[in-house]
């Protein structure tokens, strides 16, 4: 059952033409009056729903940590208690009531009146009638939205001595990474950038940079690199932005990742260039090519140990036997 | 009811989460449906042919294993072909000898899609 409010109209236009029973033996004479009583219930019903635009959007079991649990389901078992019970917010309880009255009323209604012969089969009548008038409602709602987007959409034209247009021209420092900038090929010297950055910026870059810098000594360590070179590297490293240093640890991380050696073990040459001119793509790159490197090493020497292992091959009567043909 | 009329609303009304699986507690259907139609459904959902998901129970099994009348059955079997849990394929008359035939549709929630399709299609 769809509760939609087309669906419900088509559903108590479909009651109301059915036929109310009399000519059998079991027909109380008060048909009639309990048909009507229950035609005005689902349609008081029907009005709650929509008002209150409630949904039959059931939660799975034990889905909601907070709710009511409805005693109704628990049971016993070989003397152990089961607790099925469906747990549901009091607000939704409530909603679910309403449905439950609706099934009923509807339920009730069926039972004394009978089909009309013309709808036989009113299941499909009902939903094909539902689904013509929810495309008729589409339709109207993508027009609406249509001409709102075209109302709505305003372009922010910036006003001269605005702050927007500093914002822009901060935005456009700090994002080196646009296209568009380098397009325009416009780098403005910012001398003001530090007055302007609140002092709650400052702090949160100040401690976002020393944790960086702490990770980073971890993995100059693991990455056998001297003390002397690593010394150095640091005395560099403190001096340059976050952003700086951020692109560092990425790319130190992506070289550790697969344990990487330089050429003849000089680690601390390419530390000393990873920290100067750090970019993550060439470090994946490297990374990728000294994983294949070592997987290719791995396969050669694997291959050089099964053939060590394999034994000389014996010649077998049958190579004996050709000889003779030869 | 012409199994062909159905069959062009079936995708459509699978696609706004009507019908799948059988998780009638799950899905909180059981505490919504009046006793006698649920009592109905779960003795149809007995005699169900899984392949195809019809059951053509006579009037008098149905009374014995749900001790209803007649009209109950009647009704209530009205009641869910209206609400969209059982599509009645044929309907059985005392001439021809044959019992109603019941497609039962199963229900399931918007993000068991997927996996209620791969398992249920009629």
């Amino acid at each position: 059952m769809i509760l939609e409010p087309p669906y419900l109209d088509t559903l108590y236009e479909l009651l109301l033409e059915r036929k109310i029973k009399t000519s059998k033996k079991n027909a109380s004479k008060n048909n009639k009056d309990v048909y009507n009583q229950r035609l005005n219930k689902v349609k008081e019903y029907i009005s709650k729903i929509k008002e209150e635009d409630i949904k039959l959007i059931f939660k799975v079991r034990g889905e909601l940590e907070r709710g009511v649990v409805i005693t109704d389901y628990k049971y016993e078992l070989r003397g152990n208690i089961i607790n099925n019970s469906v747990e549901y917010e009091y607000l939704e309880k409530l909603k679910l009531m309403i449905i439950k009255d609706l099934m009923q009323a509807v339920y009730t209604a069926l039972r004394v009146s009978s089909i009309s012969e013309k709808y036989n089969h009113y299941n499909g009548v009902l939903l094909s009638d539902f689904f013509k008038k929810l495309e008729v409602l589409r339709i109207g709602d993508n027009n609406t939205d249509s001409k709102t987007k075209e109302s709505v959409v305003v372009e922010n034209t910036p006003i001269r001595g605005s702050n927007i247009q500093v914002n822009r021209q901060e935005n456009r420092l700090f994002n080196n990474d646009d296209e568009s900038i380098h397009g325009v090929g416009i780098n403005i010297p910012n001398f003001e950038e530090e007055d302007r950055s609140s002092t709650k910026d400052k702090v949160l870059n100040h401690s976002k940079v020393e944790k960086l810098l702490e990770d980073i000594e971890g993995q100059l360590i693991s990455f056998n690199v001297s003390q002397e070179q690593h010394d150095s590297i640091m005395s560099i490293l403190k001096v340059k932005d976050s952003q700086h240093l951020e692109d560092v640890y990425e790319s130190l991380k992506l070289l550790l990742e697969v344990n990487f050696v330089a050429d003849d073990n000089d680690n601390d040459n390419y530390a000393w260039s990873v920290c100067n001119k750090p970019s993550t793509a060439t470090a994946k790159a490297a990374a990728r090519g000294f994983k294949n490197r070592s997987l290719r090493k791995q396969a050669e020497q694997r291959a050089k140990e099964v053939n060590k292992d394999r034994a000389p091959l014996k010649p077998t009567p049958r190579d004996y036997y050709d000889q003779f043909f030869d | 009811m012409n199994k062909m009329f159905y069959d062009n609303y079936r995708v459509q009304s699978e696609n706004y989460g009507l019908f799948g699986s059988d998780a009638l507690f799950s899905t909180g259907w059981m505490g919504v449906l009046p006793a006698k139609a649920k009592d109905l459904y779960l003795a149809l959902k007995s005699y169900m042919n899984v392949s195809c998901n019809i059951a053509w129970p006579s009037t008098k099994r149905l009374e014995i294993d749900t001790l209803m009348n007649g009209t109950d059955i009647r009704t209530s079997a009205e009641f869910l072909n209206l609400i969209g849990l059982i599509n009645i394929i044929e309907r059985g008359s005392s001439f021809t000898g044959k019992s109603t035939e019941y497609q039962l549709r199963n229900v399931y929630l918007k993000h068991d899609f997927r996996t209620s399709l791969s398992r249920y299609i009629i």
